[in-house]
């Protein structure tokens, strides 16, 4: 994802109704409260959604969280740095979860970029990371949720341990 | 139990409109879904139910915040803290 600054801010107000179009209500911002990009003083770009999918005949319901961070690349534009996109669905005792971040540790220990988490149950911790494929922009993160939402839940085992 | 998704057909029965009608609404964003395949989809029942209720998504207003670091990633795993260490 590259964008300028007005780009971005329509991404993060996109990126938030698509959620909203999907059924999760908002725990972070509160439903009434605006969206927040945060600028930091290296001038990255970052923000944070959370919600809830409604529990209907799940009890326990499940918690989806997006995460993105976008940094400067000259001329006024940004380009995603960072993202973690969250399932914890607990009627269903699972965890999903895909990364990008301390991208030169992970080249440098695996020889990628971007890894992902399984757990099931939750908490319960086979293998630290996943091999994972890189995730284009916030709209597929999130669609990538529900995916995993939707389907049956992964076999941790099936998937490619990293260490 | 109800199934955590709806297939088009399921859907266009449901909000009784044809199955092209709900192709369009998912090819429009109208209405998400998760593609399977070229030609499956798979509507969330969350979705489908906010769809239902016919009420609008309002676009929400970005505030600009400055903060002297910005969200914090890695934080669940540990692996903020293993990473410094490395």
């Amino acid at each position: 994802m590259r964008a300028t600054y007005e780009e971005c801010e329509g991404y993060l107000a996109g990126v938030a109704q698509l959620m909203e179009r999907c059924g999760v209500v908002f725990t972070k911002p509160a439903p009434d409260e605006d969206l927040e990009l945060c600028e930091n003083d290296a001038g990255f770009l970052s923000f944070e959604l959370i919600g809830e999918l409604p529990e209907g005949d799940w009890p326990g319901g499940a918690t989806v969280e997006v995460r993105e961070e976008l940094g400067p690349i000259g001329d006024g534009r940004y380009r995603t740095s960072r993202y973690e996109y969250e399932l914890i669905d607990r009627a269903r005792d699972y965890r999903r979860a895909f990364h990008l971040h301390d991208p030169e540790w992970f080249e440098r220990e695996f020889l990628v970029v971007v890894h992902e988490h399984c757990e099931r149950p939750l908490n319960h911790v086979d293998c630290q990371h996943y091999a994972g494929a890189p995730i284009e922009d916030s709209y597929v993160g999130v669609m990538g949720l529900l995916d995993a939402w939707v389907a049956e839940p992964a076999d941790c085992g099936s998937l490619t341990c990293l260490g | 139990m109800a199934g955590r998704y709806f297939t088009i057909s399921q859907a266009a029965d449901r909000l009784e409109v044809s199955h092209d009608t709900v192709l369009r609404l998912v090819h429009a964003g109208t209405l998400p879904a998760v593609r399977v395949s070229e030609r499956l989809y798979r509507i969330p029942r969350p979705a489908l139910e906010r769809f239902e209720s016919g009420e609008q998504v309002v676009r929400r207003r970005v505030v600009r915040r400055r903060a002297s670091e910005g969200v914090g990633f890695g934080t669940r795993d540990g692996e903020a803290a293993h990473l410094e260490m490395a």
